[in-house]
């Protein structure tokens, strides 16, 4: 266990400032903040920052560095109109917009869109990459840092489902995931031109998961890239395949945290990481979480059913479930986001477009707030500066106080 | 690139750039290559676009070009940056500009629909006077402006819609939506759209006997329908569902781990720059004259209209399309689709004029299957 904790105290020694979520699931994907004072609920009168109409849809999640929240949306007949937008964290003002045009193909399940995958941030700039295949790289105030068209270099790509899997940042590597139907690769980009650094062939699959950094040392890092077959750790450095482990999941996104890796596919597992392994410690084969990928926070799972719209919350160290609570709402309730956690609080939205807040931990579930947004969500929520970021099929929404 | 250095660097560092300055850094945008390769020069580029301002606006659309999608792309982020500063401080490119940039049809269709966004902004009055114009237009962003305009406009009027108009605006469309919507106000007065006919369907086919793709191993085998053109033994069918769908499970038999050849022969009056567009949910090649033009290996992961495209050119003369369509053995209820609707057009998706022969005879393109005529499911 030793080495795992120290393991965890490296991954965790990123140079992001408390605040920032700069990633699908902040963090290098936690889905924790370490934010205080979270707010947990609103009405348009009370406890509501800002909210903004977005552009078009997107069923990406917010990120957050710094004073700017960034967006990413899908417009048109075709679905083909690719955009990125920053907005001041405090008053919801459009900072700045960049629009391209889809490159690749648009067909995808009418659940998503090509705004699917979501941005990633770091002090650098922020990094877009659309369904389509299409990145787009800017800094943070906008100026534009490179175009690629990864359809264009590898026109075997597609997904007619629909891409989701977001990039993420390692130093100065842009990792971005691209399993499909054709020319499948983990390939990590320069971020300062957008060229290949290393592109790893990977077999032709769909697949929707966000690749996990595992930080070794302060120089070494290992990217676990799970598909529906196995989870493969590759050498950041290079890109080579270290080892893989048979744990499949194409949809949920897996989750590094305390010292564990969470995974969700036939229910929820949880996995010790050692150092060319993964070793199962526990799997609860009856927490099916769909899209939702679940969550490890101060030592529970916290599991969104969407075929039940329950909510659970499972002691860490057994898998056992300690409570359960239904999300109150008219009619069905289910999920696609996954919850997120920070001050004692765990968030959980659901598609018709409830935000629910639940106190972490305890022996019985406790409902701090509800509020309803009344739009369609989709997207997993971020949180930054004292506040909860929401993105609906329409807007965006501010969850705080006002600054 | 060397020769690019001086002049580049005036347009980094100096104040108002000249249109011939310009020249250097839309040249160095519309230079990158493919796996990133001069984006550094891009950005460079990029910010020296930018820094000129609202001078480098119509240089900039003037050099988006739709056949270089990746350039295109840079520039037009360009005009995103230089807009949203001009903007701000209260500045206008001019609507007069911008109206004799976006009327000129000769341009990128994706910088006219660029700079009619810029001038809805400016002057909208101006911009929605622009419409009618563009009932025709190669811009099929500006040709759905146009047919939304006056389809509105049509049918909310306190009389019927007229026919003529009707069928104007049933001719110009090019989306599926729009054309449902002006087919179905057309029949409620009694006419007889033809969406098959509309989208250029082709709805006759010549059918291969079925070869084997277990494993998937007959996507990349070259059976004989690639080599050589005998079709002796082939049988005919014909599509019976508006959007030309032609189902190989009843056309055939119901089969897996299958492949198929689709033939369609046509003549062209002259060289003709076209699109084939294919929906299918089973992977697909496509064959012009015995040429590949598109290939994807993908299964039952969903369809739309249109959702492959080869860019193509007809030569003057007989053609020969040929669709290859391999289905597999996912058990699944919705995996047991076999076919496709595949349709010939320009590169606005509105049909071509040509002949398609039917051993040897000319037939009608979109034509259904008599008496067999249903909906799409």
């Amino acid at each position: 266990m030793r080495s795992i904790f120290a393991l965890v105290l490296i991954a965790s020694s990123s140079p992001l400032f408390a605040a920032d979520w700069p990633q699908f699931k902040g963090a290098n994907g936690s889905g924790v903040s370490s934010e205080k004072d979270l707010p947990v609920k609103f009405t348009d009168k009370d406890g509501l920052r800002w909210k903004v109409p977005l552009t078009a849809r997107g069923v990406s999640s917010p990120v957050v560095m710094g004073n700017k929240v960034f967006v990413t949306c899908s417009a048109g007949t075709r679905d083909d109109r690719l955009q990125l937008l920053a907005f001041d964290t405090a008053t919801g003002k459009k900072l700045w917009q960049r629009s391209i045009n889809a490159t690749g193909g648009t067909t995808a399940h009418p659940k998503t869109c090509m705004a699917a995958p979501t941005p990633v941030a770091d002090e650098t700039g922020v990094y877009a990459l659309f369904a389509t295949g299409d990145i787009l790289a800017c800094d943070r105030d906008g100026t534009v840092l490179w175009v690629r068209s990864l359809t264009g270099d590898y026109p075997s790509i597609s997904n007619q489902v629909g891409m989701a899997s977001s990039p993420v940042l390692y130093k100065d590597k842009l990792i971005v995931p691209m399993d499909n139907a054709g020319e499948s690769f983990l390939a990590a980009l320069d971020t300062k031109t957008g060229k290949n650094v290393w592109k790893t062939e990977r077999p032709r699959d769909i697949n929707w998961t966000t690749p996990v950094i595992r930080e070794l040392n302060s120089t070494d890092a290992e990217v676990f890239y799970q598909s529906q077959k196995e989870l493969v750790a590759y050498n950041a450095a290079d890109g080579k395949k270290k080892w893989s482990h048979k744990a499949g999941s194409s949809s949920p996104t897996p989750t590094l945290a305390e010292g564990f890796f969470l995974t969700s596919s036939d229910g929820v597992s949880l996995l010790k990481p050692a150092e060319d392994k993964m070793e199962p410690v526990w799997k609860s084969p009856n927490y099916r979480t769909g899209y939702s990928s679940a969550l490890f926070y101060d030592g529970r799972i916290y599991a969104a059913i969407p075929a039940t719209g329950i909510v659970y919350s499972l002691d860490a160290t057994t898998g056992k479930a300690v409570w359960n609570e239904k999300i109150p709402g008219k009619g069905k309730q289910t999920f696609s986001a996954s919850p997120v956690a920070g001050d004692g609080k765990v968030y959980v939205v659901t598609e018709s477009g409830t935000v629910a807040v639940f106190k972490a931990g305890g022996a019985e579930a406790e409902l701090l707030g509800t509020s309803e947004v009344g739009e369609e969500l989709l997207a997993t929520p971020a949180i930054s500066g004292g506040a909860v970021f929401i993105r609906s099929d329409k807007s965006l929404i501010c969850m705080g106080a006002k600054k | 690139m060397r020769c690019f250095a001086i002049p580049f660097a005036l347009v980094l560092f100096g104040s108002a750039a000249s249109a011939g300055e310009l020249d250097v850094p839309l040249k160095v945008i519309n230079s990158v290559g493919k796996e990133g390769v001069g984006n550094a020069e891009a950005a460079k580029a990029w910010a020296a676009l930018v820094k000129a301002g609202p001078e480098a606006l119509f240089p900039i659309l003037n050099a988006i070009a739709d056949d270089k999608p990746t350039s295109a792309n840079w520039l037009r982020t360009a005009v995103d940056a230089i807009a949203e500063k001009h903007v701000a401080t209260g500045g206008k490119f001019g609507p007069d500009k911008l109206t004799k940039f976006v009327a000129d049809g000769t341009s990128s269709p994706t910088a006219r629909a660029v700079a009619f966004d810029l001038l809805r902004k400016e002057d909208k009055d101006k911009a929605l006077a622009m419409l009618p114009g563009f009932l025709d237009d190669p811009s099929v962003e500006l040709r759905r402006e146009a047919i939304q305009a006056q389809f509105i406009k049509e049918t909310t009027l306190n009389r019927l819609p007229e026919i003529p108009t009707l069928q104007k605006l049933f001719a110009a469309a090019r989306d599926k939506d729009q054309v449902e919507a002006i087919a179905k106000e057309l029949k409620n007065q009694k006419q007889v759209p033809d969406i098959t006919k509309h989208f250029g369907y082709i709805t006759q086919w010549s059918l291969s006997e079925n070869f084997d793709n277990k494993d998937g191993v007959g996507y990349a085998k070259a059976y004989a329908p690639e080599t050589a053109a005998d079709r002796k033994g082939w049988k005919n069918a014909q599509a019976s569902e508006t959007y030309g769908f032609m189902d190989l499970n009843a056309a055939i038999g119901k089969k897996m781990n299958a492949v198929a050849y689709a033939s369609a022969i046509f003549e062209a009056d002259a060289e003709t720059p076209a699109q084939i567009r294919v929906a299918s949910q089973n992977a697909l090649k496509i064959y012009l004259n015995g040429k590949e033009v598109f290939s994807r290996e993908e299964y039952h992961h969903g369809t739309k209209m249109d959702q492959h495209v080869a860019k193509v050119t007809l030569l003057k003369g007989k053609n020969s399309i040929l669709l290859k369509v391999c289905q597999n053995d996912m058990p699944y209820d919705w995996a047991q689709v076999w076919g496709f609707a595949a349709r010939i057009c320009d590169s606005t998706g509105g049909s071509l004029k040509l002949k398609q022969l039917v051993d040897d005879k000319p037939v009608s393109l979109g034509e259904l299957a008599p008496a067999a005529t249903k909906e799409p499911k």
